[in-house]
């Protein structure tokens, strides 16, 4: 029983996580590149913005 | 579980180190007097530098961080599994999903917050072994361990007091009074090295009124701060916000998952042992009022931190939702099989589990991938390794001056993302480095100062355009590093009177002229570092002891104690 929810579950999942993954990527929300910060005017690095 | 580990960090597995803000690793990390939290600022990361100081004498670091990173992620989706047993596989799966892909886990982890993970990853581990603790009077050794691995960072070290006072303080069980007192003298005495380190230290822990506000819980959409810790984020930094936190399914998510936890709360209590239950519901709830405070609050909030011994450590408040992502990652499952039970059709029951399964990473999808790439490996240049090397061959005694004179570094080589100056961790000797913290908040920027002393001499100095030689030898420094192409520029006065003694790419190393004050080691210094000594053979021999149990155990094939982080 145990083995037979996982063989449905699983591909349904992986499908699922892997369209949104797609849809995301596609909609620019999700990248693979590397993330740059935007410049900061400051003279120094700043820890962050709240 | 490794699945969705791998999917999470994607390129932080690659070669090299994962840089970014106050995560910095290192080849190898030397122990120095400030890697106890000595002779420096307030001990925030004590006894973390000293266990990767440790580590990295015998490992590369970047094998050390690889490991942490992956163990966040599995620790906390195997505890969670495991208390989960016995509800289900969609159940467990539920709970996994939800422990390791979470808002607070991804904002903690690209802030460089990975001891306080470690404390959020053996949370549930630590709530077994107090089930198991008051029920049978077993599984001392295995919550003592777990603590301790938690117990790397002040604030985890804190949250983990927290959670095993009451359960282990609460009359009823099976333990003794003097079996209780001695397990949570235990848990206090893997405190004691950064506890005494600040209590040695002069500052005793305050903070400015201006960073309590700069620190405090952002809201992370037009639905308010409230929603957005129900939702279990909220990092004061915007900047490590990922762009899905702002989309309505956000805090959609978090409102149901609060329901599916208060739903679930009575059935978790009907399996676990109370007091446990009761407690840690109890100081989730409790550490989310914490979080939102300084923003409902923000002057008490502010004034608290400036008063209070130890103040600085409820500084950064979303922190305080740990224990809530936790508890909601183990009982929101529970409070979902609850409302599904009444679901006569086992199809329809198992595409709802699949949707609660997988709905974590719907809405949370750019949290993948490294956190879409935030979170991704670099190699240093050489010329760090072989300005390492330049130090140690220097003859002049005395500690190094890193300049220029800012905390955070954007370089080339790591994207240009925002990292903690990572040359004290780099370098063979001490160093005097600035400490303080520059955030912009409603378009001003505001710096908190730093709290070790030697760092306020050099930025008194620096200010007041004087070169560093007149402070040097008084300040214990015979050194000074300079990371040209850092911002700010070095002021042209601030090197007079020293002389170039080593340059390689973008590093240069100076030597001050006079001899500087040798380092000086107090009496208080030597009975902390002698109290991390005893814990240190302590938490050897312990496990040690509870490998030697689990090996007897096995051998007799008896059933495995998995309590037991060995």
């Amino acid at each position: 029983m145990e083995t037979t929810v996982n063989l449905i579950l699983g591909p349904i999942i992986a499908a699922i996580v892997g369209a949104a993954l797609a849809g995301g990527a596609a909609f620019g929300v999700i990248s693979a590149e590397t993330a740059v910060p935007s410049p900061v005017d400051a003279p120094f690095v700043v820890y962050g913005t709240n | 579980m490794l699945v969705l580990a791998l999917l999470y960090l994607g390129p932080a597995l690659g070669q090299g180190f994962v840089l970014s803000y106050d995560m910095v690793f290192v080849p190898q990390q030397s122990l120095l007097l400030t890697t106890f939290g000595l002779d420096g600022g307030l001990p925030r990361a004590v006894p973390q530098d000293i266990v990767v100081a440790l580590l990295t004498q015998v490992v590369d670091g970047a094998w050390v961080q690889k490991v942490v990173l992956l163990a966040i992620p599995i620790v906390a989706g195997l505890g969670v599994a495991r208390l989960l047993m016995g509800w289900g596989r969609g159940v467990q799966l539920m709970g996994v999903t939800l422990a390791v892909w979470n808002p607070f886990v991804v904002e903690r982890m690209v802030i460089g917050h990975w001891a306080l993970l470690l404390t959020y990853a053996v949370v549930p581990w630590v709530l077994a072994c107090l089930m198991r603790l008051r029920n049978t009077g077993r599984g001392a050794p295995g919550l003592l361990l777990w603590c301790a691995l938690g117990s790397l960072v002040p604030t985890g070290g804190v949250w983990l007091l927290m959670v095993v006072s009451v359960p282990l303080l609460w009359p009823g069980g099976v333990l003794t009074l003097k079996r209780r007192i001695t397990f949570m003298s235990g848990v206090v005495a893997l405190n004691l090295p950064w506890l005494l380190a600040a209590l040695a230290h002069p500052s005793r822990g305050t903070t400015r009124i201006d960073g309590s506000e700069a620190f405090a819980l952002r809201a992370e959409g037009t639905w308010g701060e409230v929603l957005t810790a129900l939702s279990l984020g909220g990092i004061w930094n915007s900047e490590v916000v990922l762009p899905s936190r702002g989309l309505i399914l956000a805090p959609i998510m978090g409102v149901l998952l609060i329901g599916l936890t208060v739903w679930g709360i009575r059935s978790w209590m009907r399996v676990g042992e109370r007091v446990v239950v009761v407690w840690g519901v109890l100081l989730a709830g409790a550490g989310a009022v914490l979080a939102l405070l300084p923003a409902l609050l923000t002057g008490l909030w502010g004034l608290l931190l400036e008063t209070l011994p130890g103040g600085g450590l409820l500084r950064d408040s979303h922190k305080w939702l740990l224990l809530l992502a936790m508890v909601v990652a183990i009982v929101a499952p529970i409070g979902a099989a609850r409302l599904i039970r009444p679901i006569s059709d086992s199809v329809n029951r198992r595409v709802i589990v699949a949707a609660l399964v997988i709905a974590p990473v719907l809405v949370l999808p750019d949290m993948a991938w490294g956190a879409s790439g935030r979170l991704s490996a670099v190699e240093y240049p050489t010329e760090w390794t072989n300005m390492r090397q330049a130090v140690a061959e220097q003859q002049i005694t005395g500690d190094v001056i890193v300049l220029p004179w800012s905390t955070f570094r954007r370089f080339e080589f790591n994207a240009n993302r925002t990292v903690l100056d990572p040359a004290p961790r780099w370098l063979p000797r001490a160093s005097v480095f600035s400490s303080s913290l520059a955030v912009t908040r409603g378009g001003q920027t505001i710096v908190i100062s730093g709290d070790d002393p030697r760092s306020q001499v050099v930025n008194e100095t620096l200010a007041a355009g004087q070169p560093l030689v007149g402070v040097a030898s008084d300040l214990g420094v015979g050194l000074a590093l300079v990371e040209r192409n850092a911002r700010p520029p070095v002021p042209a006065t601030a090197l007079d009177g020293t002389s170039l003694v080593w340059s390689e790419g973008n590093l240069e190393l100076y030597r001050f002229p006079g001899p500087a004050r040798a380092p000086f080691v107090t009496a208080a210094d030597r009975v902390i570092i002698g109290v991390n000594i005893v814990i240190a053979i302590g938490l050897v021999g312990l496990g040690l002891t509870a490998a030697g149990g689990r090996w007897r155990s096995r051998r007799s094939n008896s059933l495995i104690d998995p309590d037991s982080p060995a």
